[in-house]
């Protein structure tokens, strides 16, 4: 590529060096005019003569297209000139959620004509989301840094961080089972590994089934029966109308989205490995819900999802039309921080509906909130008292509400919807 | 919700612009800090080897070091190098002589000081300046000063053999040096600034 090349004020100081000096060597009789002005002539001569005009090849790369959060990769570049560049600068131009820790945000390197160099630097993850590699920043000195060319190279690069997953597991007991195939126990008698009792040989059952000592001490054939395995339907719903603390990545401050998205990835990976049915509603879109599927694939599409979450308000007739999509039979797992209006509307309407309903509490223990003036501690205790209020509401409408504290924060609430899902009761549909 | 109707409302202030300042300072690398403080010596070589040294150059000499130090991409250098020519020329006299090692020594800490507001004018003061690109320079600045040390032993030879006060030598040498710039300029100039 050639560059466009502009004079320095090395430059435009060399030539007046080189001009005046030798002028007034010969007008004042001073030789020694002549020998000081000589370095810096000779520079400025060899540099001219030996510059360049094309600027070099320059390529910059990440080792790794996907991280998980606080992950570090490297960040490599590779130029290759053809033409003598003394000193070639580059600044990558990044955004989202990556930096360079480690220095590499301006670096001033050379290469030789005809040879290539290759060197890296850490690339860090900060937080969940998405980081890109936007461009890169050249600015080029060639003749002895006289000339100079500067250029942007625009590139496209996204490197994917997925939020940090913690080893969450959960009882196998769920409220609905009610699929084909899946690790939890139903209440059917069917194809299974779960010992469900021993019983007289019906016409249909399966030879393999029939249990030897017992039919070999009563003389009858008999059969062990089991109950069948089921699969369930889980929905997550995000309330991220309101984000609360500061997002400072892993390891540090977390935000209210921040635990919502870390949870909803730790839930949804554990059952999606179970084989159920995971689908997602963002109540800040909640036209776009994630249709519950299972299988690896649906766990990458969620986490994709995922990575967007970005907050925002809620829209009433929306939200109600995502609500009313979830299927009557699903697990509804709400993730949220509890401190919106419209949210909570949105959990009422759908406890009327019947279905089995958990609330996980994504306000982080001991979150800072930011000084605004004189009335925001006040303002604070008063929305914490309303929190306790919404709250309250919820519990009287028999919807349970847990921290998130990782592997088995979900345990006793699931038992017990698990209890209430044989109970009767009357919804409103 | 509550909290958003009672929030308050904050506009940067003094404070903000400093710790900006503050912040950026923190960035600044060892590499770059280096070039500027080699720019620094050598001005203070330049300014202090002339046997009288006037407070008009050194004030013009120390904006100028200033200037080159904090904005090497603009016309700092220029002063600083004129103020330390100017106080040559000054110190010595229209006609004066000093000696060899004098005139070699300001020489080579002008050139330096050229040619360290150079660099720095490649390396902002938040970039990391490689080695390679470092040792590449020297080696660039070494054989250019190698090449002049061989002429300025013909100037002074020539000078040996040829007394300089007869101003035709000394005019052929002028000549020389006039000529070699518009050789510059012309090689410059000849191909377009592409």
């Amino acid at each position: 590529m050639i560059g466009r090349w502009l004079p320095t004020p090395a430059l435009t100081s060399a030539l007046g060096v080189m001009a005046l000096l030798p002028l007034l060597a010969v007008t004042l009789s001073r030789p020694d005019l002549l020998v000081i002005a000589l370095p810096i002539g000779v520079s400025t001569v060899l540099g001219l003569l030996r510059r360049a005009y094309r600027l070099p090849k320059v390529d910059l790369r990440a080792e790794a297209s996907t991280l998980l959060e606080g992950e570090s990769t490297r960040l490599l570049w590779q130029i290759e000139a053809v033409e003598p560049v003394d000193v070639l600068r580059l600044r990558p131009v990044l955004d989202g959620w990556i930096e360079l820790p480690d220095g590499g945000r301006q670096v001033c390197t050379t290469v030789r004509p005809g040879a290539a160099r290759q060197f890296g630097y850490r690339l860090a993850s900060t937080r969940w989301g998405r980081g890109r590699l936007e461009g890169i920043g050249l600015t080029a000195h060639t003749a002895h840094g006289l000339l100079r060319a500067d250029e942007v190279l625009p590139m496209q690069a996204t490197i994917r961080i997925l939020p940090l997953r913690e080893g969450f597991t959960a009882t196998d007991v769920v409220p609905n089972a009610t699929g084909v195939v899946g690790l939890h126990r139903s209440r059917r008698v069917g194809e299974g590994v779960d010992l469900a009792g021993v019983r007289p040989f019906v016409a249909g059952d399966r030879l393999r089934r029939i249990n030897w000592p017992v039919t070999t001490r009563t003389g009858q054939l008999h059969v062990t029966a089991t109950y069948s395995d089921r699969d369930t339907e889980v929905v997550l719903v995000l309330d991220t109308a309101v984000e609360i603390g500061e997002s400072s990545g892993a390891g540090r401050s977390s935000s209210t989205i921040d635990q919502a998205v870390r949870a909803a990835g730790s839930i949804a990976e554990h059952y999606l490995r179970n084989g159920d049915r995971v689908g997602l509603l963002d109540l800040a879109r909640p036209s776009r819900p994630i249709r519950s599927r299972s299988g690896r694939s649906q766990l990458t599409r969620l986490i994709d999802i995922l990575l967007e979450v970005r907050g925002g308000a809620v829209a009433d007739v929306q939200v109600a039309r995502g609500l009313a999509r979830i299927s009557p039979r699903a697990l509804v797992i709400v993730l949220s921080p509890l401190l919106s209006d419209d949210a909570a509307n949105a959990l009422a309407e759908l406890t009327r509906s019947g279905r089995a309903m958990l609330v996980v509490d994504t306000l982080p223990e001991g979150v800072a909130i930011p000084e605004y003036g004189p009335w925001t501690e006040l303002a604070w205790q008063i929305q914490m008292l309303h929190r306790e209020n919404l709250a309250a509401v919820l519990l009287g409408h028999g919807v349970p509400i847990v921290p998130w504290l990782g592997a088995g924060s979900l345990d006793a609430v699931l038992l017990g919807l698990s209890r209430l899902a044989t109970v009767p009761r009357a919804v409103s549909r | 919700m509550i909290l958003g109707g009672l929030a308050g409302r904050r506009l940067p202030g003094r404070r903000m612009v400093l710790a900006w300042g503050l912040g950026e300072r923190r960035q600044w690398t060892r590499s770059a800090l280096l070039v500027r403080l080699v720019q620094v010596l050598a001005g203070g070589v330049v300014l202090l080897l002339p046997p009288h040294v006037r407070l008009l150059v050194v004030v013009l000499m120390l904006l100028g070091l200033l200037a080159a130090v904090l904005g090497p991409s603009r016309a700092g250098a220029a002063i600083a190098v004129g103020a330390g020519v100017f106080g040559w020329v000054a110190g010595y006299g229209a006609h004066g002589s000093p000696s060899v090692i004098r005139v070699l020594a300001f020489a080579l800490a002008l050139f330096v000081l050229h040619d360290a507001t150079a660099l720095a004018g490649t390396v902002p003061l938040t970039a990391e300046l490689r080695r390679e690109a470092l040792f590449a320079w020297l080696r660039r600045s070494g054989l250019a000063l190698l090449v002049a040390g061989l002429l300025a032993l013909v100037v002074y030879g020539v000078g040996g053999l040829v007394s300089f006060t007869t101003s035709d030598p000394l005019m052929v040498a002028g000549l020389f040096g006039i000529v070699a710039t518009l050789i510059a300029a012309a090689v410059l100039f000849s191909r377009s600034l592409r």
